[in-house]
């Protein structure tokens, strides 16, 4: 057993540069896996912390659709109805300085230390009493003594609602592990009294927080009545896990791409160890190992390999989880909701998974080599040109196969409806039909660019084109991954570059007013109204158009109520998926009608003149859909309401947004200077002009893709280690070769140029093959998976740059490739390798 | 491990598709080959001394007939089978010695062992052995590329014995050798049958080979013929 693993090891002694490329495929798409999976459990794991109570572990929590609980309604529900841990809270959003935004909770102290001291802690208890001492107190947690340069005793000012406040720091958030204190260490806690003051909610409370046993739900159900909901304590931490689930299974998606991509690597490097050891092999055989014990072999190289790139992937994975987490991190406050999630959850889940995975694929990867190692005939002459026969045999029936494939994928497009999964799953099929094909292809372009690299280079371009063709068994395989790699760049910036026009046309669309004012001060912020009075009197506003959002729950699930105060010419702007033949605009201002985006309509399968259910003050409402509108702000939709008609149907709703239309000739620099100094310096408020909003808009865009492009260049690093290490492979086999050469009088100038050459072809031959999967990509991509993910259809654009791209990329990835056995091949003294032993 | 065998081909056909032609190698051959005797195949180049010899290790089957080792049908022999029969009853010469480049001398030698399940102590006695027997001793340590020809060709031919077989087949041992080379290896494989009890089965085109034979054969248009 020892001399036959000495066979198969020891060359990696004498090629460790084999060894090194292998395990780094292995490592680099381990790596990615494990840092996407963590960085997708850190942020799940945070969003259900974070939806925690004070109190502990809630079963459930009553909310208002009108955004807010009277005081009364928390003590009627203890006096009359007894029930055991019942706990009011008022949070919300307080700013410490530009930019410092923390999320303040509110509770009743005596309630909670009154109430069950089996949820608590008695360092948190201890905390809480610190809270009853002295009024306009706050707990801060531990680590933000230092960015807010506060310690206990010491005063804070805060700003909500566009008032500034001072509070007192009276102590600190006991760290311990008790699940309530880790909710609790990202806000600032106070009493109840002290945050109703700061927030402006004299006599209302945001939510109570329950216990209740299984007897309890039901009778507590039939009391709660609309505009009271009561829901489940899991519903909220779902809505933030439902929320993001699009965007967490993208990212998941991109970081099996390049576990594909590094799985091919190894296929890559197994495949070409196989066909150097051919000859090995088959005296192997011949002296008579078992086929079964050949199997053992090669299969137990390729687990020693997946098992040293575990353990460098792991190592990876978790550096880099430290970098995405915060990428991640602020793409989800930018696209959903505020959140900050710094620590990484290191679970044993997430490392099994990737484990799985990475071995998986390598044994996938490793299965093919072995199998055609088992089909080596032991024979006395052994024949390369036959190898190479055989290998032209296999193309045929891997065009079958890939004929197969492309079936499936189509099938599994046609008949799976919206699931994201499905669409990944026909994508990676797609990627394998072009894998099957493109040896095939590789021929027939190496054939169709012979004259014209024969023109251009000579006898240089001619030795290059012949000798792809002649070493396909081996040029084949380094082709294939490279051009894999390309095309899923060139399909993700496809993509993305249509997205972004899309964006672009749409924010033309929409954004016609000069200047933009928001409420700042995370969700739930007001412009006071006042302000927005005084406003619409300043000389050169010719109109105001205002907007606020009302958070409803349907079903456990939260949904956005996007409330406007237009005019129809505004309205004119929006641009409908529909062309409903209606008085669109009548019928959304004078009856019970609403429009919606098209991400809700995709999600919740509606169409402009069906209607839908929503909850309101006065109980369950119907409202007819008027139109569905384009909108990239929200993947979850929108549901958008006439100020006119909400007020029917709720009370009271906070202004968070004016769009101002300046009359005609307006400076508008002059006018936005003006409101700035008369009225909004003394206001919480953000002010952008037109132009900023639009780039502001986009650089957010761009900064949701960054997750995306460090992903993207991973995943080249990735397949260009692949082509390295095969060509390689191929150059040094082919050592006599060049001896001859340079026997005969190539200078290694020559040399240099030949095998930069062929390494520069076969990336060429990668680009070019990449361009048409790279297209399909690109269009499952835009028509299944973004439309599936998120709700929203774009327009398909293909610039001639990305293509362009795609051959310079393969032509540098592959001249870069050479360049190391170039030189070690010009090095060559001719007398060397020509020596018969 | 080795004992009186007899190689016999009975009606024996075979034939190859190569470049979309059809050509026939063997056709309706017989021969029998006693045992313990240094046997020499001759033929041109292309004539199927290869095929021949692949035949006769299980490498390939033929298409008619029947080639058997002291009555056992090796072509009746699934794969496993042949596999084994060459590990214990065969060992293999061949033109361009094939050792495995990342063992060495000894291990080369040990690695026939090592497929027998030769006892550690017993492979290591036998190894040295054959070293000394072959004045190698001092090269059990060394890698095959820094041996010569001659002497890489030397220590195939201990490999190929070193487990006992009842049978060798060498293709052309001596092909790429020069002539003082060539009379050194051929001092060795002379002396296999009665040294080492095998039967020798050499296919080659040199006639110094021949002149050492204990019987010629000529294969030629299909046909294997005594000369």
């Amino acid at each position: 057993m020892k001399l036959r693993l000495y066979v198969f090891s020891r060359r990696y002694l004498r090629h460790p540069w084999q060894l090194i490329l292998g395990i780094t495929g292995i490592a680099l798409g381990v790596g990615v896996v494990l840092a996407i999976d963590l960085t997708n459990a850190s942020s799940e794991r945070a969003f259900a912390i974070a939806n925690q109570s004070v109190a502990g572990r809630i079963t459930h929590q009553i909310v208002s659709t009108t955004g807010s609980i009277d005081e009364a309604v928390y003590v009627d529900l203890r006096m009359r109805h007894g029930l055991r841990v019942l706990v009011p809270v008022v949070e919300g959003w307080i700013r410490t300085g530009p930019g410092e935004t923390y999320r303040l909770l509110g509770f009743d102290p005596v309630a909670v230390l009154g109430g069950d001291q089996a949820l608590t802690s008695p360092a948190l208890n201890l905390a809480v009493v610190n809270l009853l001492r002295q009024r306009g107190s706050i707990l801060l947690p531990e680590h933000l003594l230092q960015p807010l340069q506060a310690e206990p005793g010491a005063s804070l000012e805060v700003t909500a609602n566009g008032r500034t406040q001072t509070l007192t720091v009276a102590g600190l958030i006991p760290a311990d592990k008790a699940l309530q204190s880790q909710a609790l260490s990202s806000v600032i806690i106070t009493d109840i009294s002290t945050a109703q003051t700061v927030l402006g909610m004299q006599g209302r409370l945001s939510r109570i927080d329950l216990v209740l046993e299984a007897a309890e739900v039901d009778r507590l159900a039939s009391v709660i009545t609309l505009p009271l909901q009561l829901l489940t304590a899991a519903a909220r931490g779902n809505a933030m896990t439902q929320m993001t689930r699009a965007f967490r299974i993208n990212l998941t998606a991109l970081s099996l791409l390049a576990l594909v991509i590094g799985a091919f690597l190894i296929y890559n490097t197994m495949t070409i160890s196989v066909l150097q050891r051919r000859e090995q092999i088959a005296t192997l055989r011949t002296l008579g190992l078992l086929r079964s014990e050949l199997l053992f072999l090669i299969l137990g190289e390729a687990l020693l390999l997946a098992c040293a790139g575990l353990i460098c992937g792991t190592g990876l994975g978790v550096a880099l989880s430290h970098y995405l987490i915060k990428l991640a991190s602020r793409t989800i406050s930018d696209l959903y909701f505020l959140n900050e999630v710094r620590a990484i959850y290191l679970n044993g889940w997430s490392f099994g998974k990737a484990a799985l995975l990475g071995l998986g694929a390598t044994l996938l990867a490793g299965y093919f080599p072995a199998r055609d190692a088992l089909n080596i005939a032991p024979e006395l002459t052994r024949s390369r040109s036959r190898l190479e026969r055989h290998t032209r045999f296999r193309q045929r029936r891997q065009i079958f196969i890939a004929v197969l494939t492309a079936v499936m994928a189509a099938v599994i497009l046609y008949l799976s409806d919206k699931s994201i999964v499905a669409g990944f799953t026909a994508l990676a099929l797609i990627i394998m039909t072009f894998a099957l094909l493109s040896p095939a292809l590789l021929v027939v372009l190496i054939k169709l660019a012979r004259p014209l690299l024969s023109i251009l280079f000579g006898l240089t371009g001619v030795i290059a084109v012949r000798s792809v063709l002649a070493g396909l068994s081996r040029t084949q395989v380094a082709v294939t991954a490279l051009a894999i790699a390309i095309s899923a760049t060139i399909g993700v910036s496809i993509m993305i570059g249509s997205f972004r026009l899309s964006v672009q046309d749409w924010l033309a669309g929409l954004l016609q007013a000069d200047i933009y004012i928001a409420a700042e001060n995370g969700p739930a912020a007001a412009i006071d109204p006042q302000l927005v009075a005084h406003i619409r009197k300043q000389p050169g506003i010719a109109r105001i158009a205002t907007a606020g959002w009302r958070d409803l729950w349907l079903d456990e699930a939260p949904q956005q109520l996007l409330v406007r105060n237009l005019d129809e010419e505004i309205f004119s702007h929006y641009r409908f998926r529909d062309n409903a033949d209606t008085d669109r605009w009548r019928q959304f201002t004078t009856t019970d009608s609403v429009i919606v985006s098209e991400s809700y309509a995709y999600h919740h399968n509606v169409k402009t003149g069906d209607r839908i259910t929503l909850p309101t003050d006065k109980g369950m409402q119907a409202f007819t859909v008027a139109g569905v509108y384009v909108d990239y702000s929200s993947d979850q939709g929108v549901i958008c309401m006439y100020s006119d008609i909400h007020a029917r149907w709720w009370s009271g709703l906070n202004v968070t947004s004016l769009s101002l239309y300046l009359a005609p000739s307006q400076d508008s620099a002059a006018v936005l200077r003006k409101l700035h100094d008369d009225l909004l310096n003394r206001y919480d408020l953000s002010v952008r002009s037109n132009r900023s909003l639009r780039e502001l808009s986009l650089q957010i865009f761009d900064r949701t893709f960054v997750i995306t492009e460090v992903l993207r260049v991973l995943t080249i690093i990735i397949a260009f280690t692949g082509i390295l290490g095969a060509l390689l492979a191929i150059q040094l086999e082919r050592g006599r070769e060049f001896g001859v050469l340079r026997a005969f009088g190539m200078t290694p100038r020559d040399l240099w140029k030949l095998v930069l050459s062929e390494s520069g072809l076969m990336g060429a031959m990668a680009g070019l093959i990449a361009m048409p999967l790279g297209i399909t990509l690109a269009a499952v991509l835009i028509y299944v998976i973004n439309r599936r993910s998120f709700g929203w259809s774009m327009d398909f654009v293909l610039s001639p740059q990305y293509l362009l791209s795609a051959m310079v990329l393969g032509v540098a990835a592959g001249i870069l490739a050479g360049i190391y056995p170039a030189w070690r091949m010009a090095a060559i003294l001719p007398a060397q390798v020509l020596h018969d032993e | 491990m080795s004992q009186d065998i007899t190689v016999k081909l009975t009606g024996v056909d075979k034939s190859y598709a190569e470049g979309g032609r059809h050509r026939t190698v063997l056709k309706n051959t017989n021969a029998e080959f006693p045992a313990r005797q240094f046997i020499v195949v001759q033929g041109r180049s292309g004539s199927g001394k290869s095929t021949l010899l692949n035949l006769l290790g299980g490498l390939d089957l033929p298409d008619r007939g029947e080639i058997s080792c002291n009555g056992q049908i090796i072509n009746r022999l699934d794969e496993e089978q042949r596999t084994l029969l060459r590990r214990r009853q065969i060992g293999f010469v061949f033109q361009f010695i094939h050792l495995l480049p990342t063992l060495t001398v000894a291990e080369n030698l040990g690695l026939p062992l090592e497929l027998n399940q030769v006892e550690a102590g017993e492979a290591r006695a036998r190894i040295e052995q054959f070293l000394t027997e072959f004045s190698m001793l001092d090269r059990m340590h060394d890698f095959p590329d820094q041996l010569s020809g001659g002497e890489q060709q030397r220590i195939a031919i201990a490999r190929a014995v070193i487990h006992r077989p009842a049978l060798v087949l060498a293709d052309e041992p001596t092909g790429n050798l020069d002539r003082a080379t060539e009379r050194q290896v051929l001092a060795v494989l002379e002396q296999l049958p009665e040294a080492h009890n095998v039967t020798v089965i050499c296919a080659t085109h040199s006639p110094e080979v021949a002149a050492i034979a204990d019987a010629v054969y000529q294969l030629d248009g299909g046909g294997l013929q005594r000369v």
